[in-house]
Parts: C-alpha cells; structure tokens; sequence
C-alpha cells in the first residue's frame, strides 16, 4: 500500500474513533465530579483493616495484589523476552559466529567528560541506592512502593556508567546473581500468596501479622510484597540494560587491554 | 482554578506529543520523550495521584527513555559492525 | 478442592524458577518440570470442569469478599465455559512441551519460562471474573507471546512478524483500556458482575462507545477482519509448539474475552437490539475471507494460519447468533477445531523437522516416506471440513440448528479450508499433480528449529498429533459432549445466575434437558462438505487434467494478486486497517444500540 492509501485510510478511522469516542465521553460525569464509590470505601477502610497509610499500595498490594501479580510476570516475560531476543550469536543455533576483528568501535566519546560530572554521579550513586532501597521498603507508609524503588535501584549503576566507571558498571551488571534475583523475587511473590493457601487461607491472603501502623514493619505482606516487587523490578531492568550493552561492553573491555 | 489549570496542562501535553512525533532526530526524540513523560508526572500529581506519579517518572522519564537510547546505540554498533564486516570482505 | 488460584500461581513460580536458574538446570529437568506444571495445571482445570458444570462458584483472592454490592477484591468465577477452556489450554501447552521435548531449540533456557507464562495467562484469562484483570492476562498473554514468537529469529528480517504482532496487539490494549475507563467513569467498578448490575440495561452513547472499544480490542486478539493481517505474519515465524498454542487456544481466548464481557456487562443493554448482528457479519466476513486466502497460501504455516482465521470467524458468527444451541455448538466447535488445528500443526512441525521447509512446491511429493503423519494430516483436513466423525460437525449442526442460513457459510468456510489442506496433502504425501504454483510466500525460507533436523523422527514428534486428531473424533462420539456443552451454555449466558453466583459464592446450574438428536440432520451436509473438499481438492491437484473451463479451483490457488498484496507486512498498513475497522465497528454499534 502506498503511503498516500494508508494515511487517507488512517484518516477515516481516526475521525471515526474520534466521533465515538466523544459521542461516548460527552456522557461521561463532568470535570471534576467525583463517583468513585470504591476510592471512598478503600480510604475508609485500608488503615483499619490493613494498617497502610498509603492505601494506593493497600490496593496494588493486597485488595488487588492479584493483579499486580499479573503485571509483575508480564514485566519478567518482557525481560525474558529482551533477552531472547538479544541473546549473543553463539547462544543461536545453526548460525556461524558473527565476523569479529578490525577495529573495534570506540562506543563512547572519550574525549567530553567534565570532572563536576564524574564526581557529581559518583556521589549520588550512594544517594540513589538510598533513596531506592527507602522507597521500596516504606511503600505501606508514603506514596511509592516496590515498583518505584526497584527502578531507582536499578538507575544507580547507570550513573556509573555516565561517571565512566566502566569497570564498576560492568561488574555490577554482568553478574549471574541479577539474573537468580530477578527469578526469585517474581516467584517470591506467588510464594507468598501460597503461603496464604498453606495456612487455609484464600490465595494472597494477608497472613502476616499486621504490626503497629505507622512502623516500617507493619501492614504484614504489602511490605513483604513490596520488598520482593523491588528485587524483581530492580534486577529485570538491570537485566535489561545488560543485555543492550552485552556486545558493546565485551568489546570496550578487549578495547581497553 | 483546578479546571484552568488542568486544561492548559493538558492542552501543554497534547502540544509536546506532537512534538515527539515532529522531532526527526532520533537522539533528541528521546529527550523530548522523557520530557514528555515529565509532564505526564506532573499530571497525575496534579491530579492527586502521587504514586502514580512517581511510577511515571521512574518509569516515562528515566526508564523508557534509557531503553530507547540502548536500542538506538547498539543498532548504531550494529550497523558499524556489520559495515566493517561488509568491507573487509570486499 | 485444588484452588482456582494454582490454575495461575503454580505455573507462574515454576516459570520463575526456571529462569531464575536456566544456567544451573539441565535441559532434560527443564522439559521435566514444564511437561509437569501443564499436566498439573490440565488436572486442575479438569476437576474444576467437572465440578463447576453442575455449580458455578466464585473465589475472591486474598479472601476479599464483597460489601453489599461492592467487589472489594478480584474474583475467579468458576463455570463450565471458562473452566473448559483453562483445561484446552492446559491441554495444548503439555502437547506442545511434550513434542519440543529434547529436540527442540530452548533459546538459552528461555523457552520454557515463557511457555509457563503464557499457560498461566490463558488459564487466568479464561475464568477471570474482573474486566481489568482480563486486561491484565490479556496483556500478560500479549507479552509472552512476542516473545514465544521472535523466539528463533536469527535474522532480522523474521522479527517482522513479530513486530507486526506486538504493533497490532498493543494497539488492540489502548482500546480495550479506554472501554474499561468509560465503563469505570460510569460505574466505578470492575467486576463483571457489578458493572452489569449497575448499568441495568442503559444503553447510551457512552456504554455503545466503551462496548465498542472493548470489542475491538478483543477482536484483534481473535484475528477478525479487518484486525486479523498479524496472525499470518506471526505464525510463519513463530516455532511449532507455539503456532499450537496461537491457533489452538490463544486466538479463541481472543473471542472468549468478548463473549464474557458481552455476557455479563453488555447483554441487559443490548437486548433485543440488532447489536449481536455486528457479530454475525463480522464473523460471515472473516469466515469467508480467511477460507478464500487460505486456499491461496503455499506455506504450511501460513495456511493453516488462515484457516484458523476462517474457523475463528464461523465461531463468531455463532457467538452473534446468541442461542443456548448455538453457544453450546459453539464450545464444542472451538474444543474440536483448537484439537484438529493443534494436530495439523504438529504434523506441519514434523515435516519442517524432516524436512527443514515449510513450503509446499519444496515439499512436492518428499512425503511419501512419512507413513505415520500422511493419515493424521488427511484426517485432520477432513476434521477442518467438519467431516462426520469430527466434533466439529456436531457444534456446527448445534449452531445452524437455530440459524439455518448459516448453514451456506459453514458449508463454504469449511470446505475451503478443507480442501487446501487435502491439496497440501495431495500434494506432499502422495506426490499427485505438480508441485503447484511458487508465490511469494512459498519462497519464504523457514529456518529449522530443531536441533538435529533431518535425523530421526521420534515418538514424541507423533505422540501429540495422534492425541489431538483422536481426541477430536472421541469427542464425536461421546454421548456427554453435547451434554456438558448445553450446560456450560446455560450457565454462560444467564447473567442473573452468574450475579447471583458472584455475591452469593455459589449456584447450583440447573441440569438442560437431554438435547434432541441433530445428527441425522445435519449428516448429510457434512458429507456433502466432505465430498467437496475433497473434490475440490483433487481438482486443484490435477488442473491439468480437466477441461479448461473447469479450471476455477486452480485459479483460486494463483492470481488472487491484488488481494493478497494486503497482507503487506507493514505494520503501518496493518494499523490503518485497525482504525478503521474500529470506527466502523463503532459507528455500527451506534446505529444498531441507540
């Protein structure tokens, strides 16, 4: 089809899906009318029943933790995926191993690197680790959680990588535990709600005891959860970043020798 | 004031997507993404929803935009490779 | 009682754990583990079938029971439809595992962690009872199945196809998201039950709209046309064990999420409206369509891509005819055609395996040798036909009994289908005719996907196909199966039972009575459709032989040039015809639901 066919059909949809849509959302309640008979309930009750201040994590974790399974695993088949799909050459069958030799690219330009911004990343690459780890274990207290945290778990080593601390990087995400976590927090998650099944309960029921509100340790398995989400989420991006840069990385360390 | 300030934002929203979509260059796209993705966060927050808000922000302003650029190096690798492969042949 | 939640947690942790440690473990624990959990997950679903026919129930997750009216939690609801379905999937998933046992290419240990996935998807999304946990198996589906699909890409030029997958699929997503926000807007709930309680029937503009974007999205999923231009292009780079899985249960599902939805939150509002016609001439069209251009296709894969298209579209007709008879059909007619699909497919693997081409002018005439898979792949042919013998013939006859002008369509679907697998047949095994037209998409070069292609062919290549070909005709010949099938079709349609079902915890279904016997009737056109398959078969296969004027059959096979010039492979055209088949579905919506 040519690209004058495809936009003109493109076209007719468009504004077909824009008359639904609107004949559709003109009956929608008014800007700012509320009716959320659920959001209300929830606010009245996840303190109460759950011990969480945040009830948004109240919802993610226990009230709907079904669901947040399910997106945990699409995120660990995304990964998986990722990786399939860059796995190196000689992991592929019936295919001969890529041509290698010449001159290796300089995949960087060595030669811009201001100082500020060597120490600059550096010093917040504890900062960031902080704040992560803080973010995924206070989910239950203030806005946050697993999924947040993980991923700032995991940006910190990037901030190596812009400080050109190749060496830290690479070690960092090359190493075959990322991999092991990555696995275990997804599975740790479903463990949990088996954990409920064992005791008699309904899956991702929450059995562990409630504790004080307010405290770190409290509201039982939203923080267990939690915790686990930001294993899997900070591993599975690191993962992710490794597998981009596999070939790239291999190839700047032959460089460098 | 909500509904004012609401509605610019919105309309401020709509007007960068189109200019993600106008950016040719594939590098500065990115940036105009993850800006972007900045003022979805801002939205939400705007909106009441502060963890939604902060998953935007790891997520549409520091992940996404990472990834893309990931994909757009290793196929700028990919091609020089694959390009002094093709020449070394010849 | 194994709880509904293994359906989904087992498979899952399993999944986990073998990519968690896919370096330490080896393979033969991998296949081991995997066949195991499919097998587990089979039992469980079956148990829950047998249980939940006579009493659906309701499980609520972390043990969230409703307030009044309100859904607090997420909830599976248990009912013979769902539950049947979890088990074909559980089914598929261990004969795939079981034919790629050993042999076949596992990706660094990638493989099997995402088959897992993507069984606990389909069980979840199969007897879930909340519209946004649907979304989220749908997108949990979505996600293992790029994956499963660009899984032997050693070239960049396959992963098109999966691209083209992941580009349609995630569109279909942003609809069906958008109609579960308007629903939400209007109703402030997710559970199936509550929303369809909550609308009381109204059927304004904005329920049509959401009604709209909803069916969409699942229809994409189900390769309807004008949505269905990824499905082709996904199955000729998908690996074996995987087309199974998309052509067998994963497409299907696509309609089944439509079914739900329709049936628990769109039924009061459109009753008695021209809407479930939309369903009707969608599925006409698709049936058509996909039977035309998969008698015009010489790559296995693809062909068998489109006849799935074809038999897909025939269930969505009977979806649109909203019968009890016609649902029931409609159940056996999908359990059978995701077994006879599933069995044509594994032959398809094992001629790939032997013979490292997918391509049917390659094939001419190599077959001979293969004494075990020419008999499976002709009886498969005749079970697409809807053959006597096949069950497909039976949930056919259940679903014209109450639309006899279907009957043309089925008639039509299933003989073009047929016969362009009796023809590949023909060809491949008994070596008759020519070696057909070379086309674009013969050329196709498949890359083998086992790693000792060629050599011997073991047991566990046949065991699968013989199990899916011998299930289908079983299920023919059990007196039970129109039986279990009225009463999950009873139980799927009464809204007011299933909401009952949902805040009361669980409800005995009431036993239909014994159905009349419609095999007598509808014999006839089965044969009829048997006998024309096979002619038409012959006919392509021999055009040489008969006059000039009769010719027609092989003129199907070749020219079809500006039609098939659709099928583009880009995915921008795809996308374009998305849109639009959206808002036609809208606009039609609108004019039938107001």
């Amino acid at each position: 089809m040519k690209r004058r066919h495809r936009l003109l059909l493109f076209a007719f949809g468009a504004v077909g899906i824009a008359f639904v849509y609107c004949a559709g959302a003109l009956n929608m309640p008014a800007w700012g009318q509320y009716r959320g008979p659920y959001g209300d309930a929830i606010a009245r009750l996840a303190v109460y029943q759950r011990h969480a201040t945040d009830t948004v994590n109240a919802v993610t974790y226990d009230y709907r933790g079904f669901d947040t399974l399910g997106e945990e695993f699409i995120l660990f088949s995304a990964v998986t995926g990722v990786m399939l799909l860059l796995r190196p050459e000689k992991q592929r069958a019936g295919e001969k191993k890529n041509q290698e030799g010449g001159n290796p690219a300089s995949f960087r330009d060595r030669a811009a690197l201001s100082e500020t911004v060597q120490v600059f990343t550096t010093a917040i690459f504890g900062f960031s680790l902080m704040f992560g780890i803080y973010m995924a274990t206070h989910g239950q207290l203030t806005p946050g959680g697993g999924f947040q945290g993980g991923v700032l778990l995991a940006a910190a080593p990037m901030l190596l990588y812009i400080a050109e601390n190749t060496e830290a990087f690479q070690r960092i995400v090359s190493h075959p535990l990322v991999e092991f976590f990555e696995g275990a927090g997804a599975a740790g998650y479903a463990l949990i709600g088996i954990a409920a099944l064992t005791m008699g309960a309904a899956f991702l029921t929450n059995v562990i005891p409630l504790g004080m509100t307010g405290d770190v340790f409290s509201s039982g398995t939203i923080a267990a959860i939690s915790a686990c989400v930001g294993v899997e989420v900070a591993a599975g991006f690191t993962l992710i970043v490794y597998g981009y840069l596999r070939e790239i990385l291999s190839r700047a360390a032959r460089e460098g020798q | 004031m909500t509904v004012i300030l609401g509605v610019a934002l919105l309309a401020l929203i709509a007007a960068s997507a189109l200019g993600v979509v106008r950016t040719d260059d594939v590098t500065c796209q990115t940036i105009s993404l993850s800006f972007y993705g900045l003022l979805l966060a801002l939205m939400f927050f705007l909106f009441r929803a502060p963890d939604v808000a902060l998953a935007q922000i790891t997520v549409g302003a520091i992940a996404l935009p990472l990834m893309v650029m990931l994909a757009i190096t290793r196929m700028k690798h990919h091609k020089e490779a694959t390009g002094r492969a093709r020449k070394e042949q010849q | 009682m194994p709880s509904p939640a293994l359906l989904v947690a087992v498979p899952l942790i399993v999944a986990a754990l073998l990519g968690a440690l896919r370096k330490l473990i080896p393979r033969w624990v991998a296949d081991l583990a995997a066949v195991l959990t499919a097998a587990g997950n089979l039992a469980i679903a079956c148990w829950w079938m047998a249980h939940a026919l006579h009493r659906t129930q309701v499980y609520w997750f972390g043990g969230w029971f409703p307030r009044g009216r309100m859904a607090l939690g997420i909830g599976f609801t248990m009912d013979g439809y769902g539950c049947g379905l979890a088990a074909l999937a559980a089914l598929l998933t261990t004969l795939a595992l079981i034919f790629s046992w050993k042999h076949f290419e596992s990706a660094g240990g990638h493989f099997h962690p995402l088959m897992l996935v993507f069984l606990a998807a389909m069980s979840g999304f199969a007897v879930s009872g909340d519209i946004f946990n649907l979304f989220v198996f749908f997108e949990l589906m979505s996600t293992a199945a790029f994956a499963l699909c660009g899984l032997k890409t050693q070239e960049p030029a396959p992963l098109a196809g999966a691209f083209n997958f992941a580009v349609t699929n995630s569109v279909a997503a942003f609809l069906m998201l958008t109609g579960i926000a308007l629903l939400y807007s209007a109703t402030g709930a997710l559970n199936l039950a509550q929303i369809g309680l909550a609308l009381e029937g109204r059927h304004d503009r904005l329920v049509i709209a959401a009604f709209a974007f909803l069916t969409t999205g699942f229809l994409v999923k189900a390769a309807e046309f004008p949505f269905h231009f990824w499905l082709p292009d996904a199955h000729s780079v998908s690996p074996t064990p995987v087309c199974v899985l998309f052509s067998g249960i994963m497409v299907q599902l696509g309609l089944f999420g439509a079914m739900r939805v329709y049936a628990t939150v769109f039924q009061g509002c459109f009753a008695g409206t021209g809407v479930p016609w939309l369903f009707v001439a969608i599925g006409a069209v698709t049936a058509l369509w996909g039977g035309m251009m998969c008698f015009a296709e010489h790559h296995l894969k693809r062909l068998l891509a489109f006849s799935t298209i074809s038999h897909t579209g025939l269930m969505t007709l009977a979806f649109g005819v909203w019968t009890k008879a016609a649902l029931a059909g409609l159940f056996v007619y999908l359990v059978a055609h995701g077994l006879v699909k599933a069995g044509l497919f594994f032959c398809a693997g094992i001629l790939l395996h032997r013979f490292e081409t997918m391509s049917e002018p390659a094939l001419f005439g190599k077959g001979r040798s293969l004494r075990w898979t020419a008999p499976l792949w002709f009886l498969g042919g005749l079970g697409l036909a809807a053959a006597p013998g096949f069950a497909l013939w039976a949930g056919e006859t259940h679903v014209t009994d109450g639309a006899p002008w279907a009957e043309a369509i089925f008639f039509i679907a299933g003989a073009m289908t047929g016969a362009a697998v009796l023809r590949v047949g023909l060809r491949v095994f008994a070596g008759l005719g020519d070696a057909g037209p070379v086309d674009r998409s013969a050329k196709v070069d498949e890359k083998p996907e086992t790693t000792d292609a060629g050599r011997r062919l073991s047991p566990v290549l046949y065991a699968p196909a013989v199990v899916c070909v011998g299930g289908c005709m079983a299920l023919a010949f059990w007196k039970g199966t129109m039986r279990v099938a009225e009463a999950a079709a009873a139980s799927f349609m009464d809204f007011r039972g299933y909401a009952h079902m949902v805040y009361a915890g669980a409800i005995v279904v009431q036993q239909p009575v014994a159905p009349h016997d419609l095999l007598t009737r509808g014999i006839i056109s089965a044969v009829l459709r048997a006998l024309a398959a096979v002619a038409v078969a012959l006919w392509a296969v021999l055009h040489l032989r008969v006059p000039r004027e009769l010719r027609w059959p092989s003129h199907l096979e070749g020219p079809m040039r500006p039609v098939r010039e659709l099928q583009s492979g880009h995915p921008g055209d795809y996308v374009a015809w998305l849109t639009l088949g959206c808002a036609v579905v809208g606009v039609a919506a609108l004019w039938l639901g107001l």
